[in-house]
C-alpha cells in the first residue's frame, strides 16, 4: 500500500461537503477532491493545498448538489445517536443527575432573573405615545442647599404649550388628594385622586372600560374612575353618568371607567376629576404643587425643547424662584420611560427602582448560569476522557472522532432540553416565593410573551452549546496515543483549565456569600441603632383623614383613660413615612433671611415626650393656649448648624416663614437633638416640627408592654367610637420603621439563596473534578500503598495543589468582594465598617470546605482495594 | 436525431470521455481538457456537465475503485453511450455542413 501522506484537508471543508452535500453524489465528489489535493500537496504546502479544497469545495455549493430533503436513512442516524446519547446519560446516571440538577436549577433562576429585568425595564412602555411623553421637572438652588423635584407650577404646561414649538400637547394633574366620595348615604374615600388638565387622556391613553375618550374630560366636574374602584364604591360597572358628591368640591359626573392601572407604570391613577382647566392657566407660578407633562411633535427631538427651556424659565419662573427661595434654578425634561429606574427626585408620584439592582440581578442569574455551565463542561471533559480511552483501543479514524463529537453535542443537547423543561415545571413552585421577594406579581401566563420566551430559548441554547462544544473541541485536538499512553496528561495544559474554571466557580461563591453576610450584618446594625427616639411599644395609628383639633383632642383623651397607655401624640407624618421637605425661609445667625431645604412634620405638643427625643435647647410645644397653631417650631441641631448658629441656644427665638398662610413668621422655641426620622439610608436632615395638630391624621401611642392584645383592642375600639373611620390601620412604629428596610432584607434573602447554590454547585463540582483525578491516579496511589504508604502520605503529596487553586480563588475573591461591599454599604448614610473579620472568616471556612472534600475523595479511592485498579489496564 | 443538442462544452467534455476510453472521471477529463486544449475547467462545472450529459442519456456510469489517494472513496467512471455517440455525430456533421457552404475559405479550411 502507497504510503499515504497523514495529511488531511481542512475539516470544516469536509464537514460543510458532507453536511450539504447529496448522498449520492458525495462520494464521488469527496474522492475526487481528495485525489487533487493529494496531488497539490506534492507541489505546494498544505495550507495552501487546503486553501485550493477550501475553495473548490464552495464551488460544489450549487442548487443541483445540495441535499434538501433528509432521506429515511438520515433520520434514522440522527435516531440513533438519541438513542446511545440516552444510553450513555443513563448508564452514568450520577453525573447525569449532577447536571440536570445544576442546569434545571440555573435554568429555572435565569428565567425568574429574564422576567424581572424585562418587567422593570418595560415600566410606561404600554402607553402608545411613550416615546414622546416627558416630564418637565424643576432644580432650585438655596444658599446652602438644593432640591430637585418632580414637580412643577400649575400654569408650566400650557405656557410651555403655547411658547415654545414642538410640544402637541400638554397633560398636568395635580398633587394626591385624598377625596371622599358619597354614595347612596355611604362614604367611600381614596387617598390617590388627582385633578387633571382637559388634554389629560390625550397624552396619557389609559385604555378605558367604557366612556368616549373624547368626551370624558369635555366638561368640567367629570370623573374618570377605575375599574376596581368603581366595583368597592357602587358594586358594579353601569355607572356612567351618576352622579356623585365629592366632598369639598361638588358634584361630579362619572364620565368613564378606565382599566385598573399596570403594576408597571411609573404612574398609577385610580380616580381622576375634571374641574376645567383653569386650574392649569392661571397665573401663580409660586405654586408648585402639580406635575406636569408634555407629548412632543412627531419628528421632535427632546435636545429642542431643551434648549428653549433656559429662557423659559428667565421670563416666568426666575423671579417666583427668587422671592419663594430666594435662589436660582433650571427646569430639566425627563423621558418619561426613564423615570422608573433612573429617577430619584422628591415627590415621586411612585418609589422608583433603582438602575443597579436590575444589573444586579440580570448579573447574578448570568452568573449562576455561567456556574453551571462550568460544571457541565467540566464533567463531560472527565467523561469524555474516560470515553475516548475506550474508543481508543480501537483503530481511531476520522470518522470516529467525528462521531464523538456528534455524540457529545446530542447529549448535551438532549440534557439542556430535558433541562429547560424541568425548570419551567419548577416554576410554579419558586414563583410565589419570588414574587414576595422582588415585590412583584408575575403569573405564568407572562412566560408566553415574546421577549421572555425569545430569551430563555436563547439561554437555553448558549448553555447547550457552551456545554456540548467544550469537550467536543477538546476531544478533536487531541492524538490518539497520547490517549492510551498519559490520559491524565491530556490535560498537560487541559486540565488546569478545569480547576481554573473551578477556582472561577469559587470566586463567585465567595464573593455572594460575603455579600450576603454584609447585607444582613448591616440590617441587624441599621434595626438596633439608637435612632434618637423610642420606638419600641409605641403604636402607630393612620387615620387616613384629618379630624379636626377638637376632635384630635378628645380620641386623645379617650385613649388616656386606659391605664396601659402612657402617652398620646398627633402628627402628619411618623418615622419612617415618608417625610416631606420644602425650601423653608430661615433667619441665620447674622439676621439675613436664607432659603433652606427642610424635612418638616406637623406635631401636636405630646410629640417629643411620646417618641422621648432630647431637647438640647429651649422648650417643648405648650398646649394651644401658649403655642398658636403654626408658631412655634423646634428645628433639629443639623438645621441650627446648617443656618450657622455655632450654639443651639442662639437660634432660640430666631424666625422662620412657613408657607402656610399665617399672619406673622413663626419662631423657634426649642432645638432637638438629631434623630433618623429616616431610615439610616439618608444622613440626618435638616428637620423641623411644626405646633400644627389640626393637619394632623395619625396618632402615635406609647402603651407599656402588658396585656398588649387587650390594649389594642381597646383602642381599635376608641377610635371606632370617636371617627366612625372604615379605613384607619394600626401598627407598632418599630415595624413600620423597619419596612424601610424591606426591599434590602428581601434582596438580602434572594441573595442568600442563591449564594447557597452557587456554593453547593461548585463544591459539586470540585468533588467531581477530584474524584476523576483520583481515578487516574489510583494506579499510583495503589501502588504507594502497597509500598507502606498510609493516608496521610498520600493526601499531603496530591492537597497542594487543590491548596494553590483555593488561595487563588481567595486571592480573587476578596478584593472584588470589598469593592462590591464598599458600593452597597454607600446606599447608608450611616453603615458598618468593611466587615472584614467576615472575609477573613468566610475565606477559612471555605478552604476548609475544600479540604474536607478533597480529603473525603482521597479517602474513598484509598479504602479500595488496590487490585481492583491494577486490574484496569 | 432531434433533441440530441450539444453545447460546445458538453461536446468537448462527451470527446474526452471518449479519448479517455474507460478511464474517464471527474480528474481525469479535468487533466485531459488541460491537456489537450489548456482549457481550465473547475471540477464542479464539470461535475455538473457530466450528470447532466448522463441525465440526457449521452453517457452511462459506474462506481469503480476506492485508492488511498481518494481518501478511501470510489470513483464514479463514464462512458460514452451510443446515443451519446449519435449526438457526437451529428453535431460534427452539422458542422462540416456549415463549413461546406462558406464560400471563399472553404477549400483552404478543409484541410485543418
Amino acid at each position: 500500500m502507497k504510503e499515504n501522506s497523514n495529511q488531511t484537508p481542512p475539516q470544516w471543508a469536509i464537514f460543510f461537503l458532507s453536511w450539504f452535500c447529496r448522498e449520492e453524489l458525495l462520494e464521488e465528489i469527496e474522492g475526487d477532491l481528495k485525489e487533487v489535493y493529494e496531488e497539490d500537496l506534492s507541489r505546494m504546502n498544505r495550507f495552501k493545498a487546503g486553501m485550493f479544497y477550501s475553495v473548490r469545495v464552495l464551488s460544489f455549493f450549487k442548487l443541483s448538489n445540495i441535499q434538501f430533503v433528509k432521506s429515511g436513512t438520515n433520520l434514522m442516524l440522527w435516531k440513533n445517536y438519541l438513542l446511545i446519547a440516552n444510553r450513555n446519560l443513563i448508564k452514568h446516571k450520577g453525573y447525569t443527575i449532577f447536571n440536570l440538577f445544576g442546569l434545571t436549577i440555573g435554568l429555572c433562576a435565569s428565567i425568574l432573573m429574564i422576567m424581572y429585568v424585562l418587567d422593570e425595564l418595560s415600566y410606561d412602555k404600554h402607553l402608545s405615545n411613550y416615546n414622546r411623553i416627558y416630564r418637565v421637572a424643576e432644580h432650585i438652588d438655596m444658599e446652602n442647599s438644593e432640591m430637585r423635584a418632580a414637580i412643577s407650577p400649575g400654569p408650566l404646561g400650557s405656557t410651555m404649550l403655547k411658547e415654545i414649538p414642538g410640544i402637541e400637547a400638554f397633560a398636568a394633574f395635580t398633587y394626591a388628594n385624598r377625596i371622599t366620595v358619597n354614595v347612596n348615604e355611604q362614604k367611600f374615600s381614596d387617598p390617590n385622586s388627582r385633578m387633571v388638565s382637559k388634554n389629560f387622556l390625550y397624552v396619557f391613553d389609559l385604555p378605558l372600560v367604557s366612556g368616549i375618550r373624547d368626551e370624558i374630560f369635555d366638561q368640567p366636574k367629570s370623573l374618570l374612575i377605575s375599574e376596581s374602584r368603581a366595583l368597592s364604591f357602587f358594586g358594579g360597572s353601569d355607572i356612567i353618568g351618576t352622579v356623585v358628591d365629592v366632598d369639598g368640591n361638588g358634584k361630579f359626573t362619572i364620565t368613564g371607567i378606565m382599566k385598573d392601572p399596570m403594576e408597571n407604570a411609573h404612574f398609577q391613577p385610580h380616580l381622576l376629576l375634571y374641574n376645567g382647566n383653569e386650574l392649569f392657566e392661571k397665573y401663580q407660578w409660586k405654586d408648585h404643587s402639580y406635575y406636569t407633562y408634555i407629548l412632543l411633535k412627531d419628528g421632535v427631538g427632546a435636545g429642542q425643547i431643551k434648549e428653549r427651556l433656559p429662557t423659559f424659565f428667565e421670563k416666568h419662573l426666575e423671579q417666583p424662584v427668587k422671592e419663594s427661595f430666594s435662589g436660582t434654578g433650571y427646569l430639566f425634561l425627563q423621558k418619561m420611560t426613564d423615570i422608573h429606574l433612573n429617577s430619584d427626585l422628591g415627590f415621586e408620584l411612585e418609589p422608583n427602582g433603582k438602575y443597579q439592582y436590575v444589573v444586579a440581578m440580570a448579573l447574578l442569574a448570568v452568573f449562576i448560569v455561567l456556574v453551571v455551565c462550568i460544571n457541565y463542561m467540566n464533567m463531560a471533559t472527565v467523561q469524555a476522557t474516560r470515553r475516548v480511552k475506550e474508543v481508543g483501543i480501537r483503530k481511531v479514524l476520522g470518522s470516529n472522532r467525528r462521531m464523538l463529537m456528534v455524540q457529545f453535542f446530542t447529549e448535551s443537547a438532549l440534557i439542556t432540553f430535558l433541562s429547560s423543561i424541568l425548570a419551567i415545571l419548577l416554576l410554579p413552585i419558586f414563583l410565589p416565593y419570588f414574587n414576595f421577594l422582588a415585590d412583584k406579581s408575575f403569573d405564568l401566563s407572562q412566560l408566553v410573551q415574546r421577549e421572555i420566551m425569545f430569551s430563555y430559548v436563547m439561554i437555553v441554547l448558549i448553555t447547550g452549546i457552551l456545554g456540548g462544544s467544550y469537550p467536543a473541541i477538546f476531544l478533536s485536538r487531541f492524538k490518539v496515543d497520547e490517549v492510551m499512553k498519559k490520559s491524565y496528561s491530556l490535560g498537560g495544559f487541559r486540565m488546569p483549565v478545569s480547576k481554573v474554571l473551578n477556582a472561577f466557580q469559587f470566586v463567585v461563591a465567595l464573593v455572594m456569600i460575603m455579600l450576603t453576610f454584609t447585607v444582613q450584618r448591616q440590617i441587624e446594625y441599621a434595626k438596633n441603632k439608637d435612632l434618637g427616639f423610642d420606638k419600641e411599644n409605641v403604636v402607630k395609628i393612620d387615620l387616613k383623614n384629618r379630624i379636626g383639633a377638637e376632635r384630635t383632642q378628645t380620641l386623645q383623651n379617650e385613649l388616656l383613660s386606659n391605664p396601659n397607655v402612657l402617652k398620646v401624640a398627633a402628627a402628619m407624618k411618623a418615622p419612617g413615612d415618608d417625610i416631606m421637605s420644602d425650601g423653608l425661609h430661615f433667619e441665620q445667625s447674622d439676621g439675613s433671611f436664607t432659603s433652606q431645604k427642610t424635612e418638616f412634620n406637623a406635631v401636636n405638643e405630646n410629640f417629643i415626650s411620646t417618641l422621648n427625643i432630647e431637647l438640647v435647647a429651649g422648650r417643648d410645644f405648650g398646649g394651644q393656649a401658649s403655642d398658636k397653631w403654626g408658631h412655634s417650631v423646634i428645628a433639629n441641631e443639623t438645621l441650627v448648624k446648617q443656618l450657622g448658629y455655632s450654639n443651639s441656644e442662639d437660634a432660640l427665638g430666631k424666625e422662620v416663614e412657613l408657607p402656610i398662610g399665617l399672619d406673622k413668621r413663626s419662631k423657634i422655641v426649642g432645638v432637638m437633638k438629631d434623630s433618623h426620622m429616616k431610615s439610616l439610608h439618608h444622613a440626618v436632615s435638616p428637620h423641623i416640627l411644626v405646633n400644627f395638630a389640626p393637619i394632623a391624621s395619625l396618632l402615635l401611642v406609647k402603651i407599656n408592654g402588658s396585656n398588649l392584645q387587650e390594649t389594642l383592642t381597646f383602642l381599635e375600639d376608641k377610635i371606632q367610637e370617636t371617627t366612625n373611620s372604615t379605613s384607619h390601620s394600626i401598627s407598632f412604629l418599630d415595624q413600620a420603621y423597619w419596612k424601610q428596610y424591606q426591599a434590602e432584607e428581601k434582596r438580602g434573602k434572594i441573595f442568600a439563596i442563591f449564594s447557597s447554590l452557587v456554593v453547593l454547585l461548585a463544591v459539586m463540582g470540585l468533588a467531581g473534578l477530584v474524584s476523576f483525578f483520583i481515578r487516574f491516579k489510583a494506579k499510583e496511589i495503589n501502588i504507594r500503598k502497597i509500598l507502606g504508604a498510609d493516608f496521610w502520605n498520600v493526601l499531603t503529596l496530591y492537597i497542594h495543589q487543590y491548596v494553590f487553586q483555593i488561595l487563588v480563588a481567595v486571592f480573587f475573591a476578596v478584593p472584588i468582594s470589598i469593592y462590591l461591599i464598599k458600593e452597597w454599604l454607600q446606599n447608608f448614610a450611616y453603615h458598618i465598617p468593611l466587615p472584614y473579620d467576615l472575609l477573613i472568616s468566610n475565606s477559612f471556612v471555605l478552604v476548609l470546605i475544600i479540604l474536607l472534600v478533597v480529603s473525603l475523595q482521597c479517602r474513598k479511592s484509598f479504602l479500595v482495594n488496590p487490585t481492583k485498579y491494577l486490574k484496569e489496564e | 436525431m432531434k433533441g440530441t443538442y450539444l453545447g460546445e462544452f458538453e461536446e468537448i467534455v462527451l470527446l474526452s470521455i471518449g479519448i479517455l476510453d474507460g478511464n474517464a472521471y471527474g480528474v481525469s477529463v479535468q487533466k485531459e481538457l488541460g491537456d489537450q486544449l489548456g482549457r481550465r475547467v473547475t471540477l464542479s462545472a464539470l461535475h455538473t456537465a457530466m450528470h447532466r450529459l448522463e441525465k440526457k442519456g449521452f453517457l452511462e456510469s459506474w462506481l469503480g475503485d476506492a485508492t488511498k489517494e481518494r481518501g478511501g472513496k470510489r470513483k464514479r467512471l463514464f462512458t460514452v453511450t451510443a446515443l451519446g455517440r449519435d449526438a457526437l455525430e451529428n453535431s460534427r456533421s452539422t458542422r462540416e455542413k456549415l463549413w461546406q457552404s462558406m464560400p471563399a475559405l472553404s477549400a483552404q479550411k478543409i484541410q485543418s
